[in-house]
């Protein structure tokens, strides 16, 4: 049965062989040699690299005040998950920039996994839920996490542009997100503030904000 | 594809004779007559040309131009569904009267073709038309295989209904 559809599907007219010349001489006439891009691995260590050292760089600046007041575990557990995603949401824009490449990470469950295990992880590291000066200790935490995601966005904006977006909002929804995690990382290098509902609605929203802020960007040049 | 990326005039030539036919086919099957299949592929090779960056030697070719195809059918699809959606059923008719006469073998697949989903048959044009693999249909539509998989088998399923043929 399959055979026999197979064979309904006649070879069809060619285009005109004028078309054919013509797109051939336009296409040649703007000819200028191109250097290939870097395999996947090089754009991924580019891209994951200026993840952490913009993470380090803005940290660096407004000072690591978060080092000093994190217990070893929590480092290593919130850190840790942290660069992971880092490393996924690094893959999935690179996977996402090359028309045709094979995707391994796909991004609506990264994006959804990222702020669930960010959430849940935060209500289990910081035993501290009360909400004392909650907007007002809040408001610079999500300033800064915004403005480290701007930052990684127009970083991120050159790195896309060397690619070619088959699927515009996809892309840019998810670079969103991976902005916003440049915030949140930011302020988990800065902020002392060990409050779980304070990290979950100032730190962990500056990358729901920035996550939105691509979608709204993508759907615009999709 | 190496050579056209160092401006290689001849290479260029030569792969938009190789390239172009499959790609023709893969929109005249997805549109409503040559002239608009033609202006898809002009507009293809643009895209192709900007984008001969992102090719790497050594990647599977189909995929990448496929995945560039699919992009500029589905900008074209926007761009013209407000004029779609507001012409009037006398201008089609001539158009595809012409199109039935002009080619006797296609239309009957044609028309099976159009009755399916979007997906499902861009899935099978790109496995029979184009003769990719599973793999590499699934990169350049960017879903899994066994999504792939599934829409070809339910593209399969509804033409044996609309032939009133047994697996």
């Amino acid at each position: 049965m399959n055979d026999e559809i197979t064979g309904m599907f006649v070879e069809g007219d060619p285009p005109d062989a004028a078309t054919l010349e013509k797109i051939a001489a336009r296409i040649s006439a703007s000819a200028k040699p191109v250097r290939a891009l870097p395999s996947n691995l090089t754009l991924w260590a580019i891209s994951f690299g200026i993840f952490i050292a913009l993470a380090l760089l803005v940290a660096k600046v407004v000072h690591f005040k978060a080092i000093g007041v994190l217990s070893d575990r929590q480092m290593g557990v919130y850190y840790g998950i942290l660069l992971l995603f880092g490393a996924l949401f690094s893959r999935a824009v690179i996977e996402r920039m090359i028309p045709g490449a094979k995707r391994v990470v796909p991004s609506t469950v990264l994006s959804i996994a990222a702020l669930v295990v960010l959430g849940i992880l935060v209500a289990v590291l910081f035993a501290d839920h009360s909400t004392e000066n909650f907007v007002a200790r809040g408001m610079p935490c999500l300033r800064l996490g915004v403005i480290s995601a701007l930052l990684s966005g127009f970083l991120g904006w050159r790195l896309l542009q060397r690619g070619y977006l088959v699927s515009p909002r996809e892309t840019i929804t998810l670079y969103g997100f991976f902005a916003g995690l440049v915030g949140v990382s930011v302020l988990a290098l800065h902020c002392p503030i060990l409050n779980s509902l304070h990290v979950l609605v100032w730190h962990v929203g500056a990358m729901v904000l920035a996550g939105l802020a691509g979608f709204f960007l993508g759907s615009y040049a999709d | 594809m190496v050579a056209y990326q160092q401006s290689d005039q001849q290479a260029a030539s030569a792969l938009v004779a190789q390239v172009s036919p499959p790609i023709f086919q893969f929109f005249l099957a997805q549109s409503r007559n040559r002239a608009e299949a033609e202006d898809l592929l002009q507009d293809f090779w643009l895209r192709i040309h900007k984008a001969r960056a992102t090719f790497r030697p050594g990647e599977p070719l189909l995929p990448w131009l496929y995945a560039i195809a699919r992009r500029v059918r589905v900008d074209h699809y926007r761009k013209t569904k407000g004029v779609r959606e507001h012409e009037i059923v006398s201008e089609q008719l001539p158009e595809k009267a012409a199109q039935d006469s002009a080619r006797p073998a296609g239309p009957k697949m044609a028309d099976l073709l159009k009755s399916l989903p979007e997906s499902q048959r861009e899935v099978l044009l790109l496995l029979k038309v184009s003769g990719m693999s599973l793999e590499e249909v699934a990169r350049a539509t960017g879903v899994s295989i066994g999504s792939v998989k599934q829409k070809a088998h339910r593209a399969y399923e509804s033409l044996r209904k609309r032939l009133g043929t047994k697996p």
